[in-house]
């Protein structure tokens, strides 16, 4: 069960939100919450809600004591758990194939066991959040050890728990423990409604149809003419963006309804200046995490060159078992280490020619993140003109949506949207006529949209 | 935002695709249609391609002749019967089961409009999918839902399980009307057929209807069935379902129509399959099924009882027989049991 689901939309979500403030009394929210966060779960496999659970009491269990506090062995307990899960069902395989490939195995493979293993619903997230929690215990930055049930609803949470934002525990603990006092006003119901609402819309209306466009063009990338190239490459930025960047926006709906106030995880990032800016406005939640949690443990800015090319090798690795998003994570490292060395030179270029080169160089990177390195290095070919053009280009039609895309992505502003003031009774009329309007038609296209792209990591 | 304007504007939106639900097709969907919209409504939703037949049928004088059934017959038209002048008409609906079929002969018997002679084909049990019906109304089923816990109670007292098992294929089979009625294609596709000439179509698909009722479908004559040995996964039927709609048929049969059942057939390499690897489960709804055939004695003949005739034709795949073929069979039927 996925948020774009009419199961989730019209069943789990109100039942939860009844339950919630009408069935269950109020000190037991937060089991309640627990309770719909693990079943919301279990619909993606029950082994995989053992092993989130496991993680859960795993990290607990060797956090809980003070001792861990500048504990070194402690602390590499407590990640090796989780840790090891994530390797299990992510990595592994790819791990085997990569030593196979680069030995002299010959041409049986022997590990064929492990190719059958189906990737937990959103384990890099979550075992992110574990591993911050630990750390921040063994760093004395959460000195007090919360009751085990809000670390479990903290880690498992449904709006966030299979494609973020990574959440620090400091983020909710306030929610949590406020849990039973919380009464949400008209506003705070609201505002939850129209980021749920916005982030359906541009991920059903938005994401979905340039995906749907793209599946058939994208079969045979060496086939495309420079126009269907330039669509793909345009195209597949707007929707990893939007179907990301929907995703979030569901996610802060969701925490909202029970008053939870996850950070922004996009800060417009197609408007960044430069790369380095970029990464300040892309999945800001693990930026930073990656940041606090890698880079400043690397040394910083010491060994710049050295770490840049670390974070971002393990952030590419972070997304995808694959060498292509290994080289996709340093190709932005490249970017970025590469914008240090000549900013004098770019921050004196016109701000709209930064945020044009910035915004190419982003979306040609994601050919690493949509093909194998066969496949992209076709797709590029086809963009120098190399291509057999055998593959129909984008129609009018196509290319319409792909401009509503990108109008959309630099002209609208959903979070200023939601927190704008609507006391004048005229404008919150009209506001959530809209908003309807919006939601009955994203309704209309709910049954074929896809999963979401970041739940694969 | 105001929450409550937010409401009654999805509320109020999301009526429209209720109601235009509601709005009955033309009534001579079939006599007068244009060549390309019959094209297009291969891509209609079950609920609305029975609507089409029945309003066609309610439009013109009783058949003689009806097949009902689903993909497994629907390419079967006049042209593959031998059956003189009576007339006939196909409402067969693609992805539907017996259930789709009962309901269809109950509402033209209703309107007094049912065939002379219904012939009902019925999926091969090796394969059967069972499922609820899409036709008629909401309300027709909830009703029928209601008659169905109903007799589950009365036949099977004390087998609770049963009941919720009738009660919760009932909820899922709403809630997927309910959420297919939201649905932008199924919207797309109504409008294509109510209005031809303002709303185009949404695909180009490769069959069309005819004025029969039948969609013929063109297969090559080399198609290959090798790769339907092991054709699909063998289904479960939920049992007491089918010995339910043959005393629905029993009701119908004799009164305001003759009722015919036969078992789909099963390409030869897939019933081998079959054969060589029997399944308790088929055997006993075999045994269920002629069981209620003869307890409320209604002309039922399985897949070994009335072979298909041999006659080179190509299959499409393991389960869809070719029409010539089957218009053999039920032309067969039709002299043995229709009244001249």
């Amino acid at each position: 069960m996925i948020f774009n689901d009419f199961r989730f939309l019209f069943v789990f979500l109100p039942a939860i939100v009844i339950a919630c403030y009408f069935l269950v009394p109020a000190t037991r929210r937060r089991d309640l919450l627990l309770a719909a966060s693990l079943l919301y779960y279990s619909f993606s496999g029950i082994e995989h809600t053992i092993i989130l659970v496991a993680g859960v009491v795993w990290v607990y269990a060797i956090c809980r004591s003070d001792a861990i506090k500048d504990n070194g062995w402690r602390l590499t307990v407590a990640v090796i758990g989780p840790a090891a899960a994530l390797v299990y069902y992510k990595y592994w395989t790819f791990i085997l194939n990569s030593a196979w490939q680069f030995s002299d195995a010959g041409a049986t493979r022997p590990f064929s066991i492990f190719e059958n293993v189906i990737l937990p619903a959103g384990i890099s997230f979550f075992t992110f959040q574990m591993i911050s929690f630990a750390i921040d215990r063994y760093r004395g930055n959460i000195r007090e050890m919360p009751p085990f049930r809000s670390f479990a609803l903290y880690i498992s949470f449904f709006p966030q728990l299979v494609a973020g934002p990574i959440l620090r525990f400091d983020h909710v603990k306030g929610a949590i423990d406020n849990l039973s006092r919380f009464a949400p006003s008209r506003k705070d119901f609201a505002d939850a409604m129209a980021y749920i609402v916005f982030g359906l819309m541009v991920k059903v209306l938005l994401a979905d149809s340039l995906s749907r466009i793209m599946t058939p063009i994208i079969t045979d990338p060496g086939a495309l003419s420079i126009g269907g190239g330039a669509y793909v490459v345009l195209g597949y930025s707007f929707q990893i963006y939007f179907d990301f960047y929907g995703y979030s926006l569901i996610a802060i709906g969701l925490g909202r309804l029970f008053g939870f106030r996850f950070p922004d995880n996009f800060l417009r990032p197609y408007e960044a200046n430069n790369p380095r800016d970029f990464w300040r406005r892309w999945h800001v939640s693990l930026s930073y995490w990656i940041r606090d949690y890698l880079y400043l443990p690397l040394g910083g800015n010491r060994r710049y060159a050295l770490n840049i090319a670390i974070v971002f090798g393990a952030c590419g690795l972070w997304h995808g078992a694959g060498w292509n998003f290994v080289v996709w994570g340093l190709y932005h490292g490249i970017l970025v280490a590469g914008y240090s060395a000549v900013a004098p030179w770019w921050d004196r270029l016109p701000t709209l020619l930064q945020r044009t080169l910035n915004f190419t160089l982003v979306s040609l990177g994601w050919l690493l993140f949509l093909f194998d390195f066969a496949a992209a290095k076709a797709l590029f070919l086809s963009l120098l003109g190399q291509g057999t053009g055998l593959v129909a280009a984008p129609n009018f039609w196509n290319w319409i949506i792909l401009l509503t895309a990108a109008a959309i992505c630099f002209g609208a502003n959903f979070e200023r949207s939601v927190g704008r003031d609507c006391s004048r009774r005229g404008i919150g009329i009209a506001y959530g006529i809209v908003l309807g309007a919006i939601f009955f038609l994203t309704m209309l296209f709910i049954d074929i949209s896809q999963t979401f792209i970041y739940f694969r990591f | 935002m105001r929450i409550t304007a937010f409401v009654i504007t999805f509320a109020l939106l999301a009526l429209i695709p209720v109601v235009l639900k509601g709005i009955p097709f033309s009534r001579t969907a079939f006599s007068d249609i244009r060549p390309d919209v019959f094209k297009r409504m291969t891509v209609l939703h079950p609920y609305d391609l029975a609507s089409v037949k029945v309003n066609h049928a309610l439009s013109k004088p009783r058949f003689d002749v009806g097949v009902f059934g689903n993909s497994r017959v629907v390419a079967v038209g006049v042209k593959h019967l031998d059956i003189g002048d009576r007339s006939f008409f196909n409402f067969a609906v693609p992805g539907t089961s017996l259930r789709q079929s009962v309901n269809l002969v109950d509402e033209l018997a209703a309107h007094g409009k049912a065939p002379k002679l219904s012939i009902i084909s019925f999926d091969n049990l090796e394969i059967d999918q069972y499922g609820n019906a899409y036709y008629p109304s909401a309300f027709s089923r909830w009703w029928q839902a209601g008659r169905d816990a109903f007799w589950a109670l009365v036949n099977r007292p004390g087998d609770m399980l049963l009941l919720a098992h009738i009660v919760l294929d009932h909820i899922y089979a709403e809630w997927e009307a309910l959420t297919d009625t939201w649905n932008a294609k199924s919207l797309w596709a109504r409008g294509a057929i109510q209005a031809p000439s303002l709303v185009p179509p949404l695909s180009k698909p490769r069959h069309a209807y005819i004025s029969d009722g039948s969609r013929p479908v063109k297969i090559p004559q080399n198609n290959s069935v090798d790769r339907f040995e092991r054709p699909q996964q063998r289904m479960i039927l939920l049992s007491p379902y089918m010995a339910r709609d043959i005393e629905r048929l029993a009701a119908l049969d004799g009164q305001s129509t003759r009722i015919l059942i036969y078992e789909t057939h099963l390409e030869t390499k897939s019933a081998s399959y079959f054969d060589a690897n029997p399944s308790d489960a088929v055997i006993e709804k075999r045994r269920q099924f002629r069981t209620a055939c003869e307890r409320f004695g209604i002309a039922c003949y399985t897949a070994k009882e009335r072979p298909l005739p041999e006659n080179g034709s190509p299959w499409e795949d393991c389960c869809h027989a070719p029409a010539d073929a089957i218009g053999q069979l039920i032309s067969g039927l039709v002299r043995k049991h229709a009244t001249p």
